[in-house]
């Protein structure tokens, strides 16, 4: 018996030296820590990855590892987690030297079990996964403006050629009425009459205005599709402010015009709405990417002989959420494949024509960055509905409006 | 005296286009369509010699237009004025057009096109 318990002992200390040595070789940071987040284990790997000694965080708060806008979320989790449960979270952990990386975090109440009797925080380090989905994100947003660069250079370009025909016209127009101006100089009323007659000055009278007229028109609307493009570069990357979704509504009217208007009429119905909290450039790209995949939709069933469609826009505010409809008269979904139009790399377009990923973007915009939903219903040959809620506070406390004003 | 059409679903660009090449007033007969339906009505009404249609438009488009007036008036010269790019080799390999020109284009080049197109145009 004596034996047999020594050879016990001896099997559970090499057991326990194999999973410690586990544990420190990891390139993860493993935490122990009691509910107030005081911790009472550290594995090696914090020297790499936070530039703090494993021993000389004993007795420390975990919360000191943690950016301060992630801490509440943070404390939240370590004091929440429940028995034999795991929560996640994405946050920010600052080094020694107070640069700060993307971690996920994972939290395991493993209080109750003797060998452990803590809460254990798993650091895994996704900085580098973070910077490729951004790098990914912002390529596939690149992507859907480029299908419509085509579409918006048309649009530039009308304005631009009547334009520039109405200042060479004017230009001419004056100088033809110049001309007369300066015979009537010299007060030669006769010469000045059939010059005028000669030149049509009646017609130069006439035309002239309405000319001038087109012309400040087309460039208010060359402005006008200028500054709806500017709204989907990047100007605010990654930061979040209050936004009125109605504004990205009519951005991406303006610049997905070259797609609809020649298979589809819009009906826009906006609601009166608060200002949402969420990411400018993410929003506008949302919004274009369900009125571009409308107007595809549309676009495929006139190609199959349909009239000309309509596009629906409506929005309303419902309780803590912003709510965006976009609905079309096009081709519908069909049910074998409405599970996977979310998903990434799925298409139903052949090689060339673009990647497609308007939905899958929109999906993880929506979903991930706002902590949103987005889903729909169709029926095919008669039409798609899409709906999104945006949470209207964000997923994250918001700042008031007037601390975001003065930030 | 030569019978210029243009087509275009944008009135601004006709406009434009008619002012612009006002000088041409005395040799040139100058329709203006603003679809393709009514180009084909002035079509059928006089022979045409040369005709400038944009490529985009609703309904019948510039390409569907310029097919029917190969068919059925052979010998008026069809060029294209279009801000859509990317379609200039297609549709003159085609055949479909003599000449595409793109938009923004001057009034000088567009003459020079409408005097080139008139010279095939010329029995001579």
């Amino acid at each position: 018996m004596l034996i047999a318990g020594q050879l016990a002992v001896s099997l559970d200390n090499a057991l326990a030296e194999r999973f410690r040595s586990l544990v420190q070789r990891s390139s993860d940071v493993t935490l122990v820590c009691d509910r107030d987040g005081v911790l009472s284990y550290a594995s090696a790997a914090s020297a790499e990855m936070l530039g703090i000694e494993d021993a000389a965080l004993t007795g420390r708060a975990v919360l000191e590892l943690v950016a301060v806008d992630d801490r509440a979320a943070f404390d939240q989790r370590v004091r929440g987690v429940s028995s034999g449960d795991t929560e996640t979270l994405e946050c920010r952990a600052v080094s020694a030297d107070g640069s700060s990386r993307w971690v996920e975090a994972t939290f395991t109440d493993l209080l109750t079990d003797a060998a452990v009797g803590g809460i254990v925080v798993h650091l895994r380090d996704v900085t580098e996964r973070r910077r490729l989905e951004g790098e990914l994100r912002q390529a596939q947003k690149l992507d859907s403006v480029g299908q419509l660069s085509a579409g918006i250079a048309h649009e530039l370009n009308s304005p631009i050629q009547f334009v520039g025909d109405n200042v060479r016209f004017v230009s001419q127009a004056f100088a033809d009425l110049a001309a007369v101006v300066t015979v009537y100089r010299g007060a030669n009323a006769q010469a000045a009459e059939e010059l005028a007659v000669e030149l049509d000055t009646e017609y130069l009278l006439e035309e002239v205005p309405k000319a001038i007229a087109q012309t400040l028109d087309g460039v208010a609307r060359m402005a006008t599709i200028v500054r709806a493009m500017k709204a989907f570069g990047d100007p605010h990357g990654d930061t979040k402010a209050w936004f009125d979704l109605n504004e990205a509504v009519r951005n991406t009217l303006v610049v997905a015009d070259g797609e609809i208007k020649y298979v589809a009429d819009v009906v826009v119905e906006l609601g009166d709405l608060p200002l949402v909290w969420c990411n400018l450039g993410d929003v506008n790209q949302v919004v274009l990417n369900l009125v571009v995949n409308a107007a595809h939709a549309v676009g495929e069933a006139v190609t199959l002989g349909r009239e000309r469609g309509t596009i629906t826009l409506r929005t309303r505010c419902d309780g803590e959420d912003i709510v965006l409809q976009v609905q079309d008269t096009g081709i519908g979904i069909p049910p074998e494949i409405a599970e996977r139009v979310f998903e990434q790399f799925f298409t139903t377009r052949g090689v060339g024509r673009g990647t497609d990923q308007g939905l899958s973007v929109a999906y993880s915009l929506v979903h991930d960055r706002h902590a949103g939903s987005i889903a729909f219903t169709s029926e095919p040959g008669v039409g798609t509905t899409f709906t999104v809620r945006l949470p209207r506070r964000g997923s994250e406390p918001a700042p008031s409006r007037a601390e975001a004003l003065a930030a | 005296m030569n019978r210029i059409l243009f087509v275009d679903d944008e009135p601004a660009i006709l406009d434009a286009i008619r002012r612009s090449l006002r000088s041409h007033r005395a040799r040139w007969q100058m329709e203006f369509a603003p679809s393709a339906a009514c180009a084909l009505d002035l079509l059928a009404a006089d022979t045409v010699d040369v005709i400038v249609t944009d490529f985009r438009m609703p309904e019948m488009d510039g390409g569907q237009l310029l097919t029917v007036v190969r068919e059925r008036w052979p010998h008026t010269a069809r060029l294209i004025l279009s801000g859509y790019s990317g379609l200039q080799e297609l549709l003159t390999t085609g055949g479909l057009a003599h000449e595409y020109l793109n938009k923004p284009c001057s009034s000088e080049d567009l003459e020079d096109a409408i005097e080139r197109a008139l010279s095939l145009t010329r029995p001579d």
